[in-house]
């Protein structure tokens, strides 16, 4: 994504930084998709800025953002899927800043949900299950996830593991007998077409591990 | 236009993901026997540009749908030189307000859409 003043030349007024960011997420509310923006700049006076989409619309040029609570936001059906857009911070028809997007290259999947974790004595595992929206999608059906766990009692000891799939097992002699953990999941897209970035983390699960391990005791 | 000039493998992720689920949205789970045949990829492009852009008599309305625009979009910017098919806004607006008849003979056209999409993925 480019940056650019739509006309050029700066002077002081235009000298305010109007950077902005946005993400998309398709077919979030039944085939309607979300398009959210806000400026790098949190305390930035946005007063009377607008937002403005141009391009890679369906039956329509452009499309003007709602605002909501300095967030500016479009929810709709039209976006074609293919090629740059243009989005313009606006102040009244001038336009202060541009950048080119690509709706389908800042998509930010909705957060996974529903983490459950099944201890299977036989097993001596854990089965770690959970759900996510894009499943039903018609579009970005394909994610990779980022599953995190770690003991409660060590702050920062997060371990990671990656997987397409929505189950996973976690062996008992890997994690500390009777010892809570605390376990949560996130989402990016994994295909071809659409990228973006990390989904926000799933509520997080909290379960205990028995009190003796099985065969194979951690070291 | 031959097109011989174009960047298949965008153009194959962008049927992939984008207008392989908009035909079956429109398709929705009809499903036509179609011996239509394409045997290299420009032959597919050509043919596919033809069954979703050509009005034929029982269907005359596919290049208003989403997955016709999202063609046109996709061959514009994949193959270099080809300028698209001029799909008239304000026109598919009103044509949209009236009740749209998906015909017997729209299904089967995009049936052999379906068919030639999926040639083309496989071959390119």
């Amino acid at each position: 994504e480019s940056g650019y003043a739509e006309n050029g030349d700066f002077d002081d007024a235009e000298m305010d930084d109007y950077s902005f960011s946005c993400y998309s997420q398709l077919e979030v509310d039944g085939s309607q998709h979300l398009l959210t923006c806000a400026f790098d700049d949190p305390d930035i006076n946005s007063t009377n800025m607008e937002f403005e989409i141009c391009g890679a619309l369906l039956e329509v040029d452009c499309l003007s953002f709602n605002k909501l609570q300095g967030v500016y936001l479009i929810k709709t059906k039209k976006f074609l899927l293919i090629g740059d857009s243009k989005i313009c911070v606006k102040l009244g028809r001038k336009s202060m800043t541009c950048k080119k997007m690509n709706i389908v290259k800042i998509v930010k999947p909705e957060a996974p949900f529903d983490i459950r974790v099944v201890y299977r004595k036989g097993a001596n595992d854990f089965e770690v299950t959970f759900n996510t929206s894009h499943l039903q999608k018609k579009y970005v059906k394909e994610l990779m996830h980022e599953v995190a766990y770690r003991q409660e009692k060590s702050e920062n000891d997060w371990m990671h593991m990656n997987l397409s799939s929505t189950k996973l097992m976690l062996l008992q002699r890997k994690l500390q007998p009777n010892a809570m953990y605390e376990i949560k999941v996130r989402s990016i897209p994994n295909t071809n077409y659409f990228e973006g970035f990390w989904s926000e983390w799933s509520p997080s699960f909290h379960f205990r591990t028995p009190e003796t391990n099985g065969p194979g005791e951690m070291d | 236009y031959n097109f011989t000039d174009c960047d298949f493998k965008n153009i194959k992720d962008i049927y992939q993901d984008v207008i392989h689920p908009e035909l079956n949205v429109y398709i929705n789970g009809v499903s036509e026997e179609t011996f239509l045949k394409c045997i290299f990829i420009p032959d597919c492009l050509i043919k596919i540009e033809h069954f979703t852009f050509k009005p034929i008599y029982g269907c005359a309305s596919l290049a208003k749908e989403t997955f016709a625009k999202q063609t046109n979009a996709t061959l514009s910017l994949g193959c270099s030189g080809y300028s698209g098919i001029q799909i008239n806004n304000t026109q598919t607006m009103k044509k949209r307000r009236k009740r749209e008849v998906k015909t017997d003979k729209c299904l089967e056209q995009v049936s052999y859409l379906i068919e030639l999409w999926r040639r083309f993925s496989r071959i390119s």
